[in-house]
Parts: structure tokens; sequence; C-alpha cells
């Protein structure tokens, strides 16, 4: 019998962590390729807000008929202008009528959830009662729902309400959304049981549970509820155009359709505004949202 | 380190919701400022009352014309066109030279013709004197011719009546009575033959008589044609006549120093002679007489046509005169693209003018939208700018949408106008600080 060669330990090693390593850069390469497709648009925005009017014309002219081949975007643009949002910002008195529209509303919705919504989650977390199951279980299919499905019922019930064409008409339905009641009903259902039977053996109110126990170890996945609520009626955009008639009455998101195509460079700065309070909000409740989207693991 | 990297995120986004605040508001007042501000009045009923003004030119209806003395040089022409001229004005003066010598040839020809007259007139009489003996002379001798027959007839008519008285017996022979039925017989035909004679004596003294008498008148005839220039016939007795006048006007003439002078006053319109040049029988000059119509004439536009009308009361100035009159229009003719109106003036009006104004105050129907002309602007046609409401982004704003009109009249300050949207209660832009745009936000 001939000797065999072994391979030392330390290169099997090697070899091992190189094979990892490589996995690892593919994996990244990949999401980063996948990342880069998904983000082209968001990239867009920035250059073309400040694109001059007749440079987007002519990267557009395939677009709108009047060139050959392809639209090939120019991600720093040859004649950069601020001339946009000097139109935008100084002599478009529209855009901010919306804004705050936009402010508005999505600050009464919010502030709405958080009235009728916490204490909904909090009863479904905290106590037991008969038929909780079925209306917990109504909650979701509700939340499930499409807004399509509910938007005849809804137009109907606006009407008799003498709501319809009124910032109203979104607000209140969306205030009894059930999607935020469910991701702070699993924020809540993280609090021992046991802690909310000490405190009430301790003499505790219902009130005072709530209060001091439930919202503070609740907080971050009511943040959650509420970043994702934000996000969800800044841009807001069926239920303005099939309820509210009145362009007064329109949040920001109705005011880009009504840029033509002329002034594309204008819905490029008005997208890059309405990002900004976007980001805000998903900066400051990003740990939040994170841990929410955690706690609702099904749903996510 | 999260806590703060968090407050630093709430700083900036405190500070991002107060710049689009402040923004807000400057944005909102950059787009006031840059609004424009109208003014704006309702449609009135009312009507519009128009003051014409038009220039226009004096004529004379008849223009009179100075008929020149027809073959005479013209020595001076002592007026010219425009000029104001008055009875006895020295129009021209003739060459005098040119006239004696024109009148001494035309009166040389006037004495010559009188002379062949008076001849004519002396050979007529003898024609005539001449004629009449004649018929006397056929007179007597036709008489005595008849005198003579009758004679004999009445001597054989006694010789007959002897003849008779000798009747043969009525025994007497055959021979006898045949003798003196023949000689019987023989009377009876020298009687007739007489009385024939007699007879055709009378017809041939008729037949003289009258062809005589016939030469009389026609001497007589020429002898009267002769004394009164009948023979000269129609053309004849013009010229001479004319020959006469002629030599009556040179003589006037030459009496006045060959000066010829206005007989009325007037203004001179038209001189077409010149020193040097003999005169034809044609006009010389052309001149309005005083006491002449005349007519005022003037051009109005289109636009001004439907407020004026055949009859309408006008004032009429004229410059450089106090003289103001008040007359009705008489005609109102569509001339090259104008309407030429006509005005007969009353005689002695305007005497002495060229030129005129015309002055119409016309009061139009009641129009049921009458707006201030300065809120009218042309837009290809005529169109206002009416102020409406509109509901946008930014609620309810004041904005204005051209409207396009009919305009039916119109003076220096009002219009009207019609529409089939026009109501009373629109409100119409009547000023505007800035140059307005269809659809454009305005503010009051």
């Amino acid at each position: 019998m001939g000797s065999r060669a072994t391979v030392p330990a330390w290169a099997v090693q090697a070899y091992g962590k190189w094979q990892k390593r490589r996995t690892a850069w593919l994996a990244t390469g990949i999401c980063v390729a996948v990342a880069s497709l998904i983000c082209a648009p968001l990239l867009m925005i920035p250059g073309g807000s400040m694109m001059d009017g007749a440079e987007m014309r002519q990267i557009l002219s395939p677009i709108l008929g009047e060139g050959k081949g392809f639209a090939v975007w120019h991600l720093i643009p040859v004649y950069p202008t601020i001339g946009h949002f000097y139109r935008l910002l100084i002599e478009s008195p529209a855009f901010y009528h919306l804004f705050w529209n936009t402010v508005g509303m999505t600050a009464a919705i919010l502030l709405g959830q958080l009235a009728v919504g916490l204490p909904s989650a909090w009863a479904f977390a905290a106590f037991r009662f008969r038929g909780r199951d079925f209306l917990f279980g109504l909650y979701v299919v509700l939340m499930l729902l499409p807004f399509q499905v509910m938007l005849l019922p809804q137009y109907i019930v606006l009407q008799k309400l003498h709501l319809y064409n009124h910032q109203t008409a979104v607000i209140l339905p969306a205030v009894f959304s059930t999607f935020p009641v469910f991701i702070m009903y699993r924020g809540f259902t993280q609090i021992e049981t046991e802690v909310l039977e000490a405190a009430r053996l301790d003499g505790a109110g219902e009130l005072q549970i709530f209060f001091h126990i439930g919202l503070p170890l609740g907080k971050m996945g009511i943040q959650a509820a509420m970043v994702l609520s934000f996000l969800e009626y800044w841009n807001l955009v069926e239920q303005p155009m099939a309820f509210l008639e009145e362009q007064a009455a329109w949040p920001l998101s109705l005011y880009l359709p009504q840029i033509t195509i002329s002034q594309a460079g204008v819905a490029f700065a008005v997208a890059v505004m309405v990002l900004i309070p976007a980001l805000f909000v998903f900066a400051l409740g990003q740990d939040a949202l994170e841990e929410g989207i955690a706690y609702i693991g099904v749903k996510a | 380190m999260q806590t703060e990297s968090k407050k630093k995120l709430w700083r900036g986004f405190a500070l991002f919701m107060v710049a689009m605040l402040i923004m807000t508001y400057v944005s909102r007042m950059v787009y006031v400022s840059r609004m424009p501000r109208v003014k704006w009045s309702n449609p009135m009923s009312a009507s519009i009352r128009n003051k014409i003004t038009a220039e226009g030119t004096v004529e004379a209806v008849n223009a009179q014309a100075v008929i020149g003395m027809d073959g005479l040089l013209v020595e001076t022409v002592c007026v010219a066109a425009g000029d104001r001229m008055e009875a006895g004005t020295v129009l021209y003066e003739v060459n005098r030279e040119d006239l004696l010598a024109q009148l001494s040839q035309l009166e040389a020809q006037e004495q010559a013709w009188q002379n062949q007259e008076q001849a004519k007139r002396r050979e007529a009489a003898t024609n005539t004197t001449r004629a009449q003996e004649d018929y006397d002379m056929d007179v007597i001798e036709l008489d005595r011719r008849i005198a003579e027959e009758t004679k004999k007839l009445e001597e054989l008519m006694e010789d007959l009546d002897t003849h008779m008285f000798r009747i043969p017996e009525e025994d007497a022979s055959d021979e006898i009575w045949i003798a003196w039925a023949d000689e019987r017989l023989r009377f009876d035909r020298e009687i007739a033959e007489k009385k024939r004679m007699i007879e055709d004596i009378q017809l041939e003294k008729e037949k003289i008589l009258r062809q005589a008498d016939r030469e009389l008148e026609d001497a007589r005839r020429a002898q009267s044609a002769a004394e009164s220039g009948l023979e000269l016939g129609a053309s004849g007795i013009s010229q001479v006549r004319e020959r006469q006048e002629r030599i009556a006007l040179l003589k006037e003439l030459s009496g006045n120093e060959g000066k010829v002078r206005a007989k009325s006053a007037g203004e001179i319109l038209e001189v077409m002679m010149q020193s040097g040049m003999r005169m034809g029988a044609d006009a010389v000059l052309r001149y309005a007489d005083d006491g002449g119509s005349r007519i005022f004439c003037t051009v109005i536009t289109q636009e001004q046509k439907p407020l004026v009308h055949t009859g309408d009361m006008v004032q009429l100035t004229f410059p450089g005169s106090a003289e103001e009159v008040s007359e009705t229009i008489d005609s109102i003719v569509q001339e090259n693209g104008g309407y030429t109106v006509k005005i007969r003036l009353e005689p002695g009006v305007a005497a002495g003018r060229f030129e005129g104004v015309m002055e119409l105050n016309a009061t139009s129907e009641i129009y049921d939208f009458v707006v201030p002309v300065k809120a009218l602007r042309n837009d290809g046609g005529n169109a206002i700018y009416v102020l409406e409401e509109k509901e946008g982004i930014l609620g309810t704003e004041l904005c204005v949408r051209s409207m396009t009109v009919r305009l039916l009249d119109k003076n220096e300050e009002y219009a009207a106008i019609a529409d089939e949207l026009l109501t009373g209660d629109i409100k119409v832009v009547t000023e505007c600080d800035r140059e307005l745009e269809n659809g454009m936000a305005v503010k009051e």
C-alpha cells in the first residue's frame, strides 16, 4: 500500500473560510444588484428634480413620441438647475396648501387611531371576554379586505352621514382601521400576564395598569403602528380620489397627477419634498418599526 | 448616542416643518403679489350717446362759369382759385389792341352786310312796281278786247233783229225762204261765235290776271323779305345777331378798357386761363355764387354709419368763422368703402368757406348690456373678461374668463354688447393693473 498525501488541517480551514466568504460576497452582490434595481426610480428623483427642462424633454422624447430609441436617464444632470424647486417652493402656493392638508389629515388619522385603536388593542390583549376571539377574527378579516371591496359601502355611509366631499370622509374610515389595532395588540401581548395579575393583586386599577404598564411596555408596538399608518396615509391616493371632489380638500398625493409632462421637473421636485417627511418619520421610528414587524411575524 | 441622534432627527423634522410653514406664507405672498388686481362692474341697461365729428368740404351746388370772350387774347389774369370776389371785381383783362382790331373787323363786316341788304330791298321794290304795272296793263288790254267783242256782238244782234223783220211772204218762193233761212242761220252762227269769243277773252283775262297777280304777289313778298331780312334764313339771322351782339359786347368791353368784371360776389373755384392765351367759347373761370346754394360733404366710417341717418339734425361749424348752423342730413351714400354724407346749406350759409366740421349727437336705442368701453378688448373679435369664482386647489378664487361678444354700439366711454350668455349679474372686468389672460386668478 502506498502512502497517501494528507491535506493539512489549516488548508482545509482556509478553504472553508474562502468558500464561506465567496458565498457571502456572492449573496451581497446579488442583493446589491436587486436593491439597485428596486431603488432605481428613487435614484432618478434627485437628478430629475434638478434637471433643466430642455434636457428632460430631450431625454423623455422617445417616451413622448417625439424621438426614436430609448430614454436614457442622466443620474447627474448635464445642466443642473434649482428652477423647479424655485417654482415649486416660491411660486406654487397650491403645493403648500395640499402639503398642510396632508399633514392635517395624517395627524388627525393618527390621533384618531390612537384614541380608538389603542383601547381596542389593549382590550383584546389584556382581557378575556365572551366573543373576544370572534371579534378579533372579524378585525383580522376587515384588515385583509382590500379598499376596493369597501369602497361602495363606505361611499353610501358617507353620503348618508353628509360627509362626502369632506376630509372627514377620508379621516373617519381611517381612524377605525383595524391594522394598527392588530399591530398594537401584538405589542401588548408581549407583556407577561403575570405582570398584569401582579398589578391587579397590588390593587392597581385597570386604567392604572393601562397607563403605567400597558403603554410603557407596548410602546414599540404603538410606535410601529403609528409609523406604518403615517407612511400609509401620507401617500393616500385612492380614498381622496374617491371621496373628495373639491381640490381644496385634496392631500398632496393628488397634486402630482395635476402636473403635466411639460412640468416633469416640478413633479420630481414635488417627489423630493414629499419624501422628506416620510424619511424623517421612518428614521425616527425605524427601531420601533423593526420591533413592531417582529411582533407581527405572521403579518410580516 | 441613539437618543442624541433621535433628538437631532426631531429637531431636523421640526425645522423642516417650520421652514415649510414660513415658505407657505412666502409663496402665498409671491402668488398674491403677482396676481392682477381688477375692478369690475355689472352691465347696465342704457342707451349710448355718440358724438360724431367729421371734417368735410363746402361745395357749390351749381358752380357758375365765366365764359371766355371767344377769340380774344388774355392780357392779365387778376384772380386765382380760392380768391374771394365781389361784384365788380376785375377777373381778367383782354388785349386792347386785339380787341379793337376784332371790333373794327366786325363793324366792317356789319356795314358791308347792311349795304348789301339795302340794295336787295331796292331791287325788290322795283320788281313789285313793275309787276303792278304789268297787271294794270293786262287788265286794261283785256277789258278793251272784251268791250270790242261785245260791241260787235251787239251789232250782230241788231242786224239779226233787222233781218227778222224782213220775213218773206207766205207765198214767196222756196228759194226766197231758203235764202232767208240761210241768212238767219248765218246770224245765229256769228252770234254764237261772238259769245264764245267773249267767253274766251274773259277766261283768258282771268288767267292772265291770275298770273299777273301771282307775279305781283311774289314781288311783294320778295320786297317784304328783303326789307325784313328773311331771305337770310335762320342761320344767317343768327350769324347776324351774333355778330351784332359780339360787336355790342366788344364795344362794351372796349368801354371798360378791356377789363372783365364779376357780376356777383362769390369765391373763385377754378381758373382755366392764363395770360397770353387766346380764349375759346368755353368757361375760363368757375366760381361759387354767394347767393347760390351749397352742399357740405363729409365721409363717415362704417362704424359710424348706424348712428347717422338721413334727416338727423347736425351742427356745422366752419374753421376761421364763428358761424354755427344747424342743418339736417339730406343724403347718405355708400362710396369707396365709406359713407358720404351730404347736407344742403341755405343760401348765404358758409359764404366764403371751403371746409367745415360736422357734429352729431346721436342717442341710440336702449341696450340691455352696456359696459365701460375700456372693458372691451380686441381678441380677433370683440371680447370682454368676466369675473368668476373658481374652485381650485387654493379654494375659491376669483378668476377671469374671456367671453366673445357682439359689439352693438359704442362711444368714447361705453359700449353696448350682446351675447346669449350675458346676464345683468355678470361681473365685467373694467380695469386691471396688468395684462390678463384667460383663466388667470385675480384679486379685487
